[in-house]
């Protein structure tokens, strides 16, 4: 807080001062009750305008609220009740003040009075207490717990303020007091000031009494004691009694002081006025003068404290403004503006030469990496005339030149991209001038997919190829020689059509019809799903997935799936590094939309990782819990499947029903990726989407009767989806 | 002559961002000036056609003028054509890129504009894709650039990707003498590596030392302060929440469901106001938030703070007593006065200090007596409260600007985390559960200066799990 001594200059015009301080405060009280702050642009608008540092800007938005006239009504009530307090305080003291003076002085008739125990009940209490104020300041200078009739006045005043008045703004008013109060500069100094001013009153009421009683009666003043020597009392009284003195009040010597000596009843005694001087002058000397001192510093320090006082930005409520009264960048706007693209003649795109006859087929790689498959990629019995990377200018001529001086012209030539690249002029003006130096017909292969989506989480897949394409198609390519396939998962599907293209024999795809099959992977898992108790376990889950897999296998259509996930059988020696890569590639496979939603993607990453154990597994007969492999992969598995995230607005106890959800839908998405396999990863992507249905909040599948009737929905969406596919193609 | 040095001094540092096409421009420059409505960002090429800026401010005064430029898309086929206008002359390569700027051919019109403002720059941060590896177009790029005569800082983007080639890249672009790289990602904003970013300027450009000074010292300021702001607005919300309580009278409590949906209903929208006012701390906006898909709306955070699937996500392990309780969200606290009585008379001496310095707790007693039964917020609910609040705070803390992403959870704030769901409830929740009159949901409730001690305190034990060795510990 000390930092805040230094008033800042800047700060000292229409915003300085603690009352628009106080305001702002309350206005911060009053946006933390209400839970936001208020929305006035305008004042926003006065706050930006104010400039400088955050506190300038917060104080002058603050001033320019709707609420602000009514916090300063608060205020102002909130100042009357202070001043309220402060008088009755004033007034309590006074009386107090004269009513010790009356005490001290004891009755008429009750005999001659005894002056040090009559000082000590005037000025004792007083003493200590200033005492113990310069002790507290002195060597406890943080705390703010200094004055305590203070405290008790600004109590009294908090009572009043709250019974004249008590909305939630004065509630704001009043708290924001509190608030200035506990800066310790500021609490310090008021307290020390209000505590001041009453002991003063305190003072003089004593001294009003007191000379209006010495000045109408007659007291006859003595001392005595019992174990002290008259010379120690003497000694004393000339020293309480000479700085009186020197103050010019009239005060007993030394052998008048002895003379006082009480010895008995009905003794005449004399210089009764020095001693009442000498009560007096103590009076003024050693409580109202040290008094008055201790309050003008106090104020002093009140006035300096005032002044310092500044907001505490950090605090939430002034924080949050940041955004909305200090920018931290302006925009400039824009400087050089984009030209409308002056209309290039575009040649009438020239029908596209088929692609026939022999010899080979050029390829080249435009800024990929080599794929994990080799290069160039084996496709059918395509016969490969490679001409390397074009990576940068040497290359790319250097491929030029070779295509030109070909002694057997290519039969076409195919120039592989990344899908994980941008597509942008440059790449477009080589694929240009490939188009104008190739003898042949030119076919843009784009590869990569599974690192776009790896890449892109929100699945702008189809806008990477749209891309890609737009710019083959202005290269000269025509849109039709534009494939998406992945050269790293090529499926039966996208050989074949990457065969035809390029006019060669190509295999003939034959696969089962797909929807007989599902149906029955889907009646194996309400078979399984019956026989489950409970949720089903790990073992139980390859199990079912086992079952599903063999389906397939029994007519040769093991070795797609297995490709499609990554299961080449080397990588089954390392158990769970191929069951990560399995569960990750299936959750690739997924559509975006559902790789977001957590059902779904726990579904996949459960149903990659049990494909993987199948895969494992396909060849024993044994149960998979007595395979020797489980062990280790037990732990793996359960690491990897990820606990789902059930919708969650049912407050009953969901965790005493079981939900089969998780396992039916892991299998059942397994079975439809061996339904789809040889199909275009997008293809796949596409009726997955569909299959898996909209609908976000389900309820858990506690009965076999629930898990057929997911699947019937699922199995319908899926034909109807695939259905659709064929007939676009 | 003092003069002047005190107006260059004053003069803003301009700054070109330039790199090839997609690479994060327009991302970075939303990231450093914190404002996600800057250009337009896509995961497409040629998405900025124009030169557009922006000035960096402190307290009002611009210090750093951004300006962001389109793609340098085909720097082959630029490099080619500068070496066919220089020809066989031997002049200085500015003077053939000048004359290039003069009269650009159509097809270089946005490379033109980009080293257009490379040359009406004090510097030039060159953003690279470190998810590429160093391919002929990046070499020809920085071949150009280095004939701009600009100094240039290697912006090394897309760090926190699983695929950077940070070494790579470092490796060549030391190899062509370029040293002060700075490594960056526009998403996952980390705390230092703003800051190396100008520290990096700082070593090229002596002449603005005083303006970049002042950016590094105000954005760790605001830093700090905004970590202390959070902070205190999660323990605020935690307060409130801890001390909330509700009287059901005995007789009613066939009723209770209706006290509790709208004790429920309190405390849900309290959760609301919090995360709105962290959004607003940190300058995100809350549509710009939907927009992105921030889980505050769906998914995890939207999801319902009492179902007991929630609290298992958070890891938190209902006790099997209270189980049914916390299903509800809340713990019925039936304490009876008997219990609390005699188990304090067990304790002898603790009963005065019971009376005595609880006062709050004596009139708790009281109210049982008087046949009522308190219907709070159950620990397990405040644990998961207190784990997805402290988990927004680190997630924003790491959000840039540019994010188009959901949050992802960082993997350490599973340290965080598990600070709430294995001890026991901090000093100064326990205190609160000692106090309805903290909170808010009681309508005179609410701050006060005991209130706002225990806030401090845990503001600070918040914020010390934020920031381990940072801003939590500076006074
Ligand atoms: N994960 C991640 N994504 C980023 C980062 N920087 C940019 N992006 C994304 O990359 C894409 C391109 O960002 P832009 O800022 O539009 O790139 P640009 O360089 O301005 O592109 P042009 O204006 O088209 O030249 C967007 O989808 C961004 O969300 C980063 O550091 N990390
Ligand atoms: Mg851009």
């Amino acid at each position: 807080m000390t930092k805040a001594g230094s008033p800042d200059p800047a700060s000292e015009t229409s915003t300085s001062g603690l009352a628009p301080r106080l305001l702002a405060e309350a206005v911060r009280v009053h946006e933390e009750a209400l839970g936001a702050p208020l929305h006035e642009p305008l004042a926003d608008e006065q706050g930006r305008a104010a400039g400088g540092g955050l506190e300038r800007r917060i104080i002058a938005r603050a001033g320019v609220l709707s609420p602000a006239p009514a916090l300063r009504a608060a205020f102002a009530s909130l100042r009357t009740a202070t001043h309220i307090a402060f008088a009755a305080g004033l007034i309590a003291a006074v009386i107090a003040g004269s009513g010790a003076a009356r005490l001290a002085l004891g009755a008429y008739d009750a005999g001659p009075v005894n002056f040090f125990l009559a000082l000590a009940s005037l000025l004792g209490l007083h003493t200590v207490m200033l005492l113990v104020w310069l002790v507290f300041m002195l060597f406890h200078p943080g705390g703010a717990a200094v004055g305590l009739l203070g405290g008790v006045v600004l109590r009294l005043a908090r009572r009043i303020a709250l019974w004249l008045n008590h909305g939630p703004l004065e509630l704001a008013a009043l708290r924001a007091a509190g608030v200035a109060l506990a800066n310790p500069r500021l609490g310090r100094w008021t307290l020390s000031t209000i505590s001041h001013s009453m002991w003063m009153a305190y003072l003089a009421g004593c001294l009003g009494m007191m000379l209006l009683l010495l000045g109408t009666r007659q007291y006859d003043f003595v001392w005595e004691t019992t174990i002290l020597s008259e010379r120690a009392y003497v000694a004393i009284a000339r020293a309480l009694a000479a700085p009186i003195e020197f103050l010019g009040f009239p005060v007993p010597d030394a052998a008048q002081i002895s003379g006082s000596r009480w010895t008995r009843p009905g003794e005449l005694f004399t210089g009764r006025e020095l001693w009442g001087g000498l009560l007096v002058g103590c009076l003024v000397a050693y409580g109202v003068l040290p008094r008055a001192l201790a309050l003008l510093v106090s104020l002093a320090g009140l006035l300096r404290a005032r002044a310092a006082y500044r907001l505490d930005t950090s605090r939430p409520g002034f924080a949050r403004l940041q955004g909305r009264l200090i920018s931290l960048a302006q925009p400039v706007g824009v400087v050089d503006p984009d030209e409308p693209e002056t209309e290039e003649a575009e040649e009438a795109a020239k029908p596209a030469a088929a692609i026939g006859g022999s010899g080979p087929v050029a390829i080249v790689g435009l800024e990929i990496e080599p794929s994990a498959g080799g290069w160039p990629p084996v496709v059918g019995d395509v016969e490969w005339w490679d001409l390397g990377f074009a990576e940068d200018r040497t290359s790319r001529q250097h491929i030029a030149r070779l295509l030109a001086a070909a002694e057997q012209p290519p039969r076409a030539v195919v120039a592989v991209c990344s899908l994980a690249a941008t597509p942008d002029r440059g790449t477009g003006a080589f694929l240009a001038s490939l188009v104008q130096a190739s003898p042949a017909p030119v076919v843009l292969v784009a590869t990569d997919g599974q690192r776009l989506r790896e890449r892109t989480p929100r699945g702008e897949t189809e806008q990477r190829i749209a891309d890609w394409r737009t710019l083959a198609t202005h290269a000269g390519i025509p849109g039709e020689r534009v494939l998406d396939l992945d050269l790293d998962h090529l499926t039966a599907d996208s050989r074949q059509r990457l065969g035809r293209l390029l006019g060669g024999r190509s295999e003939a795809h034959a696969a089962a019809p797909p929807a007989a099959r599902l149906a029955q992977a889907f009646h194996l898992i309400t078979i399984h799903a019956e026989a489950w108790k409970g949720e089903p376990g790990m073992a139980e889950r390859a199990e079912l997935q086992r079952a599903i897999a063999r389906l397939w296998e029994a007519e040769g259509g093991g070795a797609g799936w297995r490709s499609l996930l990554d299961l080449r059988s080397a990588d089954l020696a390392r158990p769970a590094q191929s069951l990560k890569t399995a569960a990750r590639r299936m959750v690739d496979l997924l559509p975006a939309r559902l790789r977001l939603d957590p059902r779904w993607l726990a579904a996949g990453a459960a149903g990659g990782a049990f494909a993987c154990v199948a895969a494992a597994a396909l060849v024993a007969p044994v149960a998979i819990s007595a395979l020797p492999a489980w062990a280790g992969l037990g732990a793996a598995l359960s690491a990897l499947v990820p606990k789902r995230a059930a919708p969650a607005d049912d407050n009953r106890a969901i965790a005493a029903v079981p939900d089969l959800g998780p396992a039916v839908d892991a299998a059942a998405l397994f079975a439809m990726l061996l339904a789809l396999q040889g199909r275009e990863e997008t293809v796949i992507g596409r009726v997955l989407d569909a299959a898996a249905g909209t609908e976000t909040h389900l309820p858990p599948l506690d009965s076999p009767a629930a898990v057929r009737d997911r699947l019937d929905g699922m199995q319908a969406r899926f034909a109807e989806a695939l259905a659709a596919e064929e007939a676009g193609a | 002559m003092t003069r002047d040095r005190a107006m260059l001094r004053r003069a803003a540092l301009v700054v070109a961002v330039v790199g090839h096409t997609n690479t994060g421009k327009t991302s970075l420059i939303r990231t450093l000036s914190r404002d996600a409505s800057f250009g337009e960002v896509s995961n497409r090429p040629a998405t900025t056609r124009h030169v557009e800026g922006t000035v960096l401010l402190v307290d009002g005064e611009p210090l750093i003028e951004l300006y962001d430029t389109p793609g340098l898309e085909d720097p082959m086929g630029l490099l080619e054509h500068l070496e066919s206008l220089r020809g066989g002359r031997r002049c200085d390569w500015i003077e053939v890129i000048e004359e290039f700027l003069a009269e650009p051919p159509a097809r270089f019109a946005q490379e033109a504009k980009a080293l257009r403002q490379v040359i009406a720059s004090d510097v030039a941060l060159y953003v690279v894709d470190v998810r590429d590896r160093v391919l002929g177009k990046h070499r020809d790029e920085l071949e150009i650039l280095g004939r701009c005569a600009r100094p240039v800082v290697p912006v090394l983007n897309f760090t926190a990707s699983s695929d950077a080639r940070t070494a790579e890249w470092r490796e060549h672009l030391a190899r062509i003498n370029m040293h002060a790289v700075a490594e960056f990602d526009t998403v996952v904003l980390d705390e230092t590596s703003e800051q190396r970013l100008f520290e990096k300027m700082r070593t090229l450009l002596d002449s603005f030392l005083p303006t970049l000074d002042a950016l590094i010292a105000e954005r760790s300021r605001q830093r700090t302060s905004a970590v202390r702001s959070a902070a205190a607005l999660v323990a605020d919300l935690l307060i409130d929440v801890a001390a909330c309580r509700l009287l059901v009278l005995e007789q009613d409590i066939d009723r209770r469901d209706d006290s509790l949906g709208q004790l429920k209903q309190w405390v849900r929208q309290r959760e609301q106001d919090c995360v709105g006012a962290l959004l607003e701390l940190f300058r995100f906006d809350d549509d710009d938030c939907e927009a992105d898909a921030l889980p505050i709306q769906d998914g995890k955070w939207g999801s319902d703070l009492f179902s007991p699937s929630s609290l298992r996500d958070f890891g938190i392990r209902t006790g099997s007593g209270a189980a049914a309780g916390a299903a509800a969200g809340l713990a019925i606290d039936a304490m009876t006065g008997g219990l609390t009585l005699g188990a304090a008379a067990a304790l002898g001496a603790a009963v005065g200090a019971l009376w005595s310095g609880l006062s709050s707790h004596g009139r708790r007693v009281a109210d049982v007596f008087r046949g009522y039964t308190e219907l709070r917020v159950a620990d397990e609910t405040l644990r998961l409260l207190a784990a997805r609040q402290v988990e927004l705070v680190a997630a924003l803390l790491r959000r840039g600007h540019a994010s188009q992403d959901k949050l992802h959870l960082q993997s350490d704030a599973e340290a965080r985390r598990s600070r709430w769901t294995s001890a026991s409830l901090p000093e100064p929740l326990r205190e609160a559960r000692e106090h309805p009159e903290w909170s808010r949901f009681d309508e005179t409730g609410g701050p006060g200066s005991e209130r706002g001690s225990a806030c401090e305190r845990l503001a600070a034990e918040i914020a010390a799990t934020l920031n381990p060795a940072g801003a939590g510990a500076i006074p």
